[in-house]
C-alpha cells in the first residue's frame, strides 16, 4: 500500500497511490496511516485521487485511521472519485468528514474552525 | 454474464474488474456500474471472509439476468451456512454521537440493501444462494 505524506504550513498531507482501498488492502492502509500518522502534528489531508474504489473495509479502515489521529489532528478527505463519492454518500460518512474538490484546495484552506 | 471466481481477496479484485468489462458491454450508465461494484464487493467480500473463511476449496460463481430495467443477479458459493438462515437487516449505526463512537464496520449490508431490491438467501445442496435484483438508471442525485 503505496501512501506519500508532505509537510504544508497547516497540514499532512497523505496521497494514496493506490487505485483500491478495500478487503484485500484495507489492513495494510491502516497501519501504513497509523504510521505515518506520528509525523502529523496538525490536521491532516488523505488525498484519494488515485482512488477509483473503495468498499466498506476501505471506509472503515479510514474511519479508523481518524480516530487514531485523536481530536487535535482532524482527518480531512481530498479528490473523491464517482464511486468512492457515493460510498461516503450512502454511508452518510460525507457529513463526518470535511471533503475538498482537490489536495491543492484541501491545503490551501485554513482551518479557521479550530 | 457468468463469472466464478476462488475464495479470497484478490480473486474478488479481479472478479470486480471482469464484471465492470463485462457490465460495459451491457452498455450500463457509469452510476448503474459504480452501484453494482459496490453491492458485488460487498457480497464478495462477506462470502471470502464469513462462509468461505478457513476453506480452501470454496469457490463463487455469479450469474447475472439483464432484463429491460433491471438485472437479476445469484451468488453461489459453497461455503458455511449463514448463520441463522437469514441475511443481516444493515441497519446503520447511528453517526451522531462522539467520533470515538464512529463505527468501522457494518456498512456491508446497508449498502447492499439500499441498492438492490428483492434480496433473498436460500441453502440448496450445500450451497448458498443469494439473489437479488439491480434497477437500472435509479436517480442517484437525489439518494
Amino acid at each position: 500500500m503505496q501512501l506519500k505524506a508532505e509537510q504544508f504550513p497547516d497540514a499532512t498531507l497523505i496521497t494514496v497511490l493506490e487505485s483500491r482501498i478495500d478487503a484485500a488492502s484495507a489492513i495494510v492502509f491502516k497501519d501504513t496511516m497509523r504510521d505515518l500518522s506520528e509525523e502529523a502534528s496538525t490536521r491532516v489531508v488523505l488525498d484519494l485521487t488515485s482512488v477509483d474504489f473503495i468498499d466498506s473495509s476501505g471506509l472503515g479502515a479510514i474511519v479508523a485511521a481518524m480516530k487514531q489521529l485523536g481530536p487535535e489532528r482532524p482527518l480531512e478527505i481530498a479528490a473523491l472519485s464517482p464511486t468512492v463519492e457515493k460510498v461516503f454518500r450512502l454511508t452518510r460518512m460525507d457529513s463526518v468528514f470535511t471533503i475538498h474538490d482537490s489536495a491543492e484546495a484541501a491545503v490551501s484552506h485554513q482551518n479557521l474552525a479550530s | 454474464m457468468h463469472l466464478a471466481l476462488a475464495c479470497d481477496a484478490m480473486a474478488v479484485r479481479t472478479a470486480l474488474q471482469n464484471l465492470r468489462d463485462g457490465l460495459n458491454e451491457l452498455h450500463l450508465s457509469q452510476d448503474d456500474t459504480d452501484r453494482i461494484e459496490i453491492v458485488m464487493a460487498e457480497i464478495l467480500n462477506n462470502i471470502v471472509e464469513h462462509a468461505c473463511s478457513d476453506r480452501p476449496d470454496c469457490n463463487i460463481g455469479i450469474e447475472i439476468l439483464r432484463k429491460s430495467s433491471d438485472l437479476q443477479v445469484t451468488v453461489t458459493d459453497n461455503g458455511c451456512a449463514m448463520p441463522g438462515g437469514t441475511l443481516p437487516a444493515g441497519i446503520l449505526t447511528d453517526i451522531q454521537g462522539s467520533r470515538d463512537s464512529l463505527p468501522e464496520g457494518g456498512f456491508g449490508w446497508f449498502l447492499i440493501r439500499d441498492l438492490t431490491t428483492n434480496v433473498s438467501y436460500s441453502r440448496r445442496d450445500q450451497k448458498n444462494h443469494l439473489s437479488f435484483e439491480f434497477e437500472l438508471g435509479r436517480d442517484t442525485v437525489t439518494n
